[in-house]
Formats: C-alpha cells, structure tokens, sequence
C-alpha cells in the first residue's frame, strides 16, 4: 500500500480511531494484524520474509540474553546476521555477485553458466533488516534486554509507519512507545497533521512533479545539452530530498497520531559546509546505524589518522552499496568518502579556517558543497557508470548560461520544476516543531497546493526500491 | 477537535468551490487543441459531415484540416494509440454517419499501455458521461477519488495549465486540433536528436546481442532493452489488429484511412520488421473494402522539414498534407 493512495487516507483514520477504542493491551493485536495487512497489500508471498525474520531474531535475542557462554551467544548472534543478511544477500545482491564473479573469471578463460534469477526485490527489505539486526546486536552487546513479548516484538520488527522506508529505529526508542498508554495532546495531533500535509507537498507537488523533468532528461541524454543535464542533475537532489523526507513526515506523522515519536531522519541537509554535516544530517537513521555498528568496532581496531580516513570511505562505499547491487552505487559512495576525507583534510589548514570565518565565503563554500552533492547524485541516478560519466562529459564541456538552450525542450515541465522547487525552499523556513501562529491557515494552504498542483502518477517512492 | 475540524471544513468548502470555478470558468479556456475539449467535443459533436482525424503528437502536427477539406477536425492527442483511438473510433462509430475516418498510424499504434497512454485530464470534465466512466473502468484508469468533487481534478491541473499555455504564437500555428509549428532546430540541434537515436539503436543492438551470447543482464539491462524495443521496433497486437478489423467489418458504410505518417529517417532506422507492417497495409489493402492504407513513412522530406527527429514541422506537414490530398480526396468527397 502506497502512502500515496486513497487507500492509504482511509486505511490510516480507520486504524486510528479502533486504535482508541481498544484497550491498551490489545492494541499490539490491532497494529500488528494492521501492519501485515498493510505490507501484504504490496505483495502477499513476502510476508514470510518478514515472519521469519521475526521469529529468528525473537529466538536469537532470548537465547543470547540467556546464556553465559559468550561462544554460545556468538552462534545466536551469527544466526541471526546469516538468516537476516542471508535473504538482503539473496533478494538485493545475488545476481550482481554472480555477475561480476562470472566477468572476474572470465578474465582467466574460466566461463561459468550462471543464471539470471528474475528476483522481484521485497519493498523495505533493507530497512527492516537492518532495524532486526540493530536489536540482536544491542542485546549481544548488553544494550538492551530481550524483548519477551512476541507480539511486542513482531510489532516493532513491522510496524507499518516506518516498515518499508524507516527510519530505521533502535528497539530501546521504539518498543517502550508501543507498549505504553500513549499520552496523546491536541499538541501531538496538530503536529501529526501538519507533518502528513507536509509530506503530501513534498511527494505529490514537488518530487513527483520534478521527477517529469529528470526522467525526461535521463531518458534523453544524448539529445540534451550540458546545461539541461545540470539543471536535472540539480532537480534530482530536489526530487530525492522531498520523495524521501516526504515519506518520513508522513510516516512520522502517522506514529505521532497514535503516540509513537520516530526519530527524526532529516534536519535540512542540503545546504551544509561539508560532507560530513550532510551525511549527520542526511537519512539520519541509517548513517547512525552504520557509525554505530559498523565504523566505532571498525575504529576500535585500528585508530590511526590513515586507518580512520579509509574507514570513512569504507562505510561511504557501504552506505551506497546498500541502496542498490550496481557500480554507480558504490561509485557513489566511494566519490563521496573522498570528498568527505578531502574537506576534512583542509578545514584544519589555515585556508579552511579563513573559508569559515567570514559569513560570506562560508555561504560560498555551502553552495560548493550543495554543487558536489549534486554532482555526485548523478551516479546515484544514473543507470550505469558509462551513463553517469558521459553526463559528466557533457556537464563540463557543455554547460553555458544561455536560457534559450536550457529551454530548448521540455520548457513546461522545467518552469513547473523550478517553481515547486521554490515552494520546497519556503518549507526550510518552518520550524521542526511545526507551529504556526494560524494553523488552520497553513492546513488550508497546504490542502489547496496538493490539490491543485499535486501529480496523480501513482509513483512509488524513491526509496521503496531499496 | 474543533480546531481540526474547522480548518478541513474549509478546506472542503474552499476545494469544491474552486472546483466548480475551474469547471465552469478555467475549462472554458481551452482551445481546440485541448484534449479534453477534442474529447468533450468528439462526444457531443453530431454533425454529418465531419471527418475525424484520430491519432498521436505526430497526426496533430501531420493533418493540416484546412489541407485536407473544410470539414476535417484533427481529434489528435499526444501518447495516443488504439488504447485510447479504439474508444474515439466506437464514440465516432456510434453516430449515424457515413463519412470517412482518417487515423495517423505509427510503429507504437498497438502497444497496450493504458497507464501511460491515457491521460486522465481528457477524460474528467467529461467524467459523468457513462461511456467514458465503461472506459476508464475497463482500462483500469478508474479511481474512486474521481467521483469526489474537490478533488476530481488532483494530478490534472497543470496539464489543463500547460495546454492553456499553448496558445499560438508568431511560430505556432494552430488549426481545428491540430498544432504546427514554423520551426526548424538548425543542423546542429537535429543532428544531436538524430545522433541520441542511433546511440539508442546501438545501445539495444549491444544488449540484444548480449542476451544472445548468454551472457546475463543485470535488471537494469533488462528494463532498458524492454523500453528501447518497444519504441524502435512495429510492436505486433494480433488481437488488437483483429478488434480493429471487426470495426471496420461492422462498419461498412464507413472508410478507414490509415496513414503511416512521414518519419525521419533515423527514426526508421530502429525499426527492424517494417515487412510486418508492410504486409499488413497489403492485407488491409486487400482483403478489407473499407479499409485504405497508405504508407507515407519514407515520404521524401528534407531535415528542414522535421521540428525533432520524431515530428514534422508546418512545412512538412504542407507538402505531406498536399501529396495526401491527391492519394485520398476521392474518399474525402
């Protein structure tokens, strides 16, 4: 089920409204059944992933707490991360591997005959793996304590906010949430609201829209210029800040609603100094996780200035490669660990520090770094490497200030781009708590702008796909 | 509560209110080369001696009405194929006529992608009309928000904008539905939109060939090659065809006229079984009285007479209408 549908908007107050009229706890029932159905709705058969899943990690957690053999808690631990990584491995990266290891021994005369398995990806597999690893970790770790309660459980590893595109939560945040009477204020649901319209905006007025522009482009890009190549390269940043933290308001909108707080996973990334501000404030649930359990053990070995350095590049590459089996992917994550390194490198140098003590180099040195997050979302978008580095080729070897030639095609659908993209802009100036003197004024405009400028394309977000 | 409630009331108010003022104000704006007018018009138009023309962007900016007699209308719409001309043609064959009925054919003309090739924002201000409701419904393109007033035209306001914005201009010419325009790209800019095409032969001729050799694409690949065939080569329906036949066959006291409109040349090059469609306009040709095909795709244009590599500009459009006239006027008068 998309939270872009008719379906959705009837599903939501449905849930909400026998959500308070059950008794507190009976309502793990309600959202459970309520979660499943809502995954089901996409594709029924891959529920058993997540079943399973569930009960492993279920199993895994308990015996881990149990046991003082710390050899025994190991094999629990390593169950875990075989089943959870095993079917990610499966559905996400089992035919790049074969692949690319079938081109490797090519190189040495050795063919294989591999197959190509038409592998439909399970939506959020990425997110709910990572979110019931986060949980066998941190019990194996003494973290946490095991939850005991299957029910409780099976609804943190499910619960239909925040199940196919997070944020991914810690069990320590999102458990106790589920199990008490939440406290819900007029507060909590103005908030709730204002975050849901927020979201519409951003998915149904700003990405959709954009995203005719980009696709236009990408589909085209022999036949565009330079200039229409960056400005798409540009709308694509757009389009992909607003799909995915058009998502999480909703998502986060629909936890408020029934007294849950998930994490938030954006706080304005796009116009930051460096790299490092970007990725801390950037899909804020992954980076976390990734810093937490793969970086901090990664730097625990070996802390060298040398060491550090390539373990940054190191879980940049892995934070691509997570979002989908294909060289632009890592290509992407790896550009973007060296620039990271680089600016590091020159913040502590006289230079760096001259950039950051007037106001207006450092404004000049954010729209730097918003033009190489840009450029580097073109490997991100690409569809192969040879596609994303003729965009390149034709970025700098074509791009002029010329209107007529940035308007040669496709006009209306860039003006549009633009003018949403404004709107995007006005939104940066809200504050995270969404409180407005007149409220009833923003509901009012932000239902009139989805109305009338909203696009019916039935898109899947963005992040679904991984 | 009441602070919820009145804010959605309003915008309840506020939505149904600006609803009807487009409907009955904003739509009013349209030109004749607006889908949604072309429909509403199809719809209620009952005049004897009118001839249809139904077809994609390239029969809009192909049939010039003016060229072709003074009862010619160009019912045209961008993305359209028998997706959407199968239910111009039963809306046109429901009425009692007896004239012609000119249809722009091209390699995609039988490909079913309902998603893609019909646009709601044709069909919603005509939303209550049974018919279109059959249609919409049998072509999965049905939504229940649609039969909301306020929020029935979500998603198609600013097709209806952009349409509005097509208005003529010194280098636009627009006439009865159709679009022309007095424009040439220069060599340097068409030679890019030809070069973008052969790179896409090439891109498909590689993965094909991949595919042949056994060597595996990645899904990527697979999607891309799925798209690149679908555009380049004559994508066969044989039920489609068939159902088209039928029409013809129930519908004796009409003429089909088929016209595989002028293309480029390298918009020919990516078509590999252009001898299907060869056989069957002959089979057309032959075997059916009422249907005439004719097949203009290799017509002899200079490049200065294309406005992309896809689609013909006002001067072309002048010679191919002037050479079509003399293959098609006995059917005509």
């Amino acid at each position: 089920m998309l939270f872009n549908s008719l379906d959705y908007l009837i599903f939501l107050p449905l849930v909400v409204v026998a959500f308070y009229l059950i008794p507190n706890r009976f309502r793990w029932v309600l959202l459970l059944a309520a979660s499943y159905y809502f995954y089901m709705c996409w594709k029924w058969q891959y529920i058993f992933l997540i079943l399973i899943s569930t009960m492993v990690d279920f199993y895994a957690g308990i015996q881990i707490a149990k046991t003082p053999d710390k050899k025994k808690k190991r094999w629990f631990l390593l169950l875990s991360l075989f089943v959870n990584l095993g079917f990610l491995f499966y559905f996400k990266y089992f035919n790049f591997f074969t692949e690319n290891t079938a081109m490797v021994l090519s190189q040495f005369n050795i063919f294989t005959d591999f197959k190509y398995y038409d592998i439909l990806l399970p939506v959020g597999i990425s997110f709910y793996t990572f979110q019931t690893l986060s949980y066998t970790i941190d019990v194996y770790q003494g973290k946490s304590e095991p939850e005991t309660h299957l029910g409780y459980f099976a609804l943190y590893v499910a619960y239909f906010p925040q199940l196919v595109a997070g944020p991914i939560e810690r069990s320590t945040r999102l458990i106790p949430q589920l199990k008490r009477e939440p406290k819900i204020s007029p507060d909590d649901v103005r908030y709730a609201v204002n975050k849901i319209l927020l979201g519409f905006f951003k998915k149904l007025v700003v990405a959709d829209t954009v995203s005719q522009y980009v696709n236009l482009v990408y589909a085209n890009v022999d036949g565009t210029t330079g200039s229409q190549l960056y400005w798409a390269a540009f709308l694509f940043a757009v389009q992909l800040y607003a799909d995915f933290s058009g998502y999480t308001d909703i998502a986060m909108g629909s936890a408020r609603l029934m007294g849950v707080r998930l994490m938030e996973n954006f706080k304005k990334p796009l116009w930051r100094e460096n790299h490092s501000q970007y990725w801390s404030n950037w899909h804020i649930s992954l980076t976390s996780w990734i810093r937490d359990y793969v970086y901090i053990p990664l730097a625990k070995l070996n802390r060298s200035k040398g060491a550090l350095m390539l373990w940054s590049i190191f879980i940049l590459v892995l934070i691509g490669f997570w979002h989908g089996a294909n060289w632009t992917f890592i290509m992407f994550g790896f550009v973007n660990g060296c620039v990271m390194i680089t600016q590091r490198l020159i913040r502590d140098t006289a230079f760096g520090k001259l950039i950051r003590s007037n106001i207006i180099t450092l404004q000049l040195q954010k729209y730097f770094n918003l033009n190489l997050l840009l450029l580097e979302a073109v490997y991100f978008r690409s569809v192969d490497i040879e596609m994303a580095h003729k965009v390149y080729w034709k970025i700098f070897t074509e791009f002029n200030l010329n209107i007529e030639d940035l308007l040669s095609l496709y006009k209306f659908e860039f003006i549009v781009s633009m003018g949403v993209s404004g709107l995007l802009w006005l939104t940066a100036l809200f504050n995270y708590q969404l409180r407005f003197k007149y409220n009833w004024l923003y509901v009012a405009v932000m239902l009139f702008l989805i109305i009338f400028l909203g696009q019916d394309l039935k898109n899947q977000f963005v992040y679904f796909q991984f | 509560m009441k602070r919820f409630i009145v804010p959605l009331l309003i915008a309840a108010v506020i939505a149904i209110t600006l609803d009807q003022i487009f409907e009955h104000t904003v739509l009013s704006f349209r030109t004749d080369i607006s889908n949604s007018y072309k429909m509403e018009r199809l719809l209620g138009e009952t005049s004897q001696d009118e001839i249809p023309v139904f077809g994609s962007s390239k029969g809009r900016s192909s049939f010039i009405p003016d060229s072709l007699g003074e009862n010619v209308f160009n019912y045209s719409m961008e993305s359209a194929n028998f997706d959407v001309i199968f239910f111009l043609l039963e809306t046109e064959l429901d009425k009692d006529k007896d004239g012609p009925i000119i249809i722009e054919f091209n390699t995609r003309s039988f490909v079913h992608r309902p998603s893609h090739t019909i646009d709601l924002s044709t069909f919603m201000p005509i939303g209550k009309d049974e018919r279109v409701i059959e249609y919409l419904r049998e072509n999965g393109r049905l939504d229940r928000f649609q039969m909301v007033p306020g929020v029935r035209y979500f998603g198609s306001y600013i097709r209806y904008l952009h349409s509005i914005s097509r208005k003529a201009t010194s280098n636009k010419i627009t006439n009865r539905g159709g679009i022309f325009i007095d424009y040439y790209p220069g060599d340097e800019l068409l030679k890019r939109f030809t070069n973008s095409r052969y790179k896409m032969i090439e891109e498909r001729n590689m993965l094909e060939s991949k595919k042949k050799s056994g060597v595996p694409l990645t899904y990527m690949e697979v999607q891309m090659l799925d798209n690149l065939q679908i555009n380049s080569d004559f994508t066969e329906n044989p039920e489609r065809v068939l159902k088209f036949e039928e029409m013809a066959e129930n519908n004796p006291n009409r003429d089909f006229i088929v016209v595989f409109t002028p293309h480029h040349t390298s918009e020919l090059a990516g078509v590999r079984n252009l001898e299907k469609i060869d056989s069957l306009f002959a089979h057309w040709n032959k075997d059916i009285p009422n249907i005439h095909a004719f097949d203009y795709s290799t017509f002899p244009l200079p490049d200065s007479c294309f406005k992309n590599s896809s689609h013909i500009n006002l001067d072309g459009a002048r010679r191919f209408c002037s050479a079509l006239n003399d293959d098609i006027s006995y059917l005509l008068n």
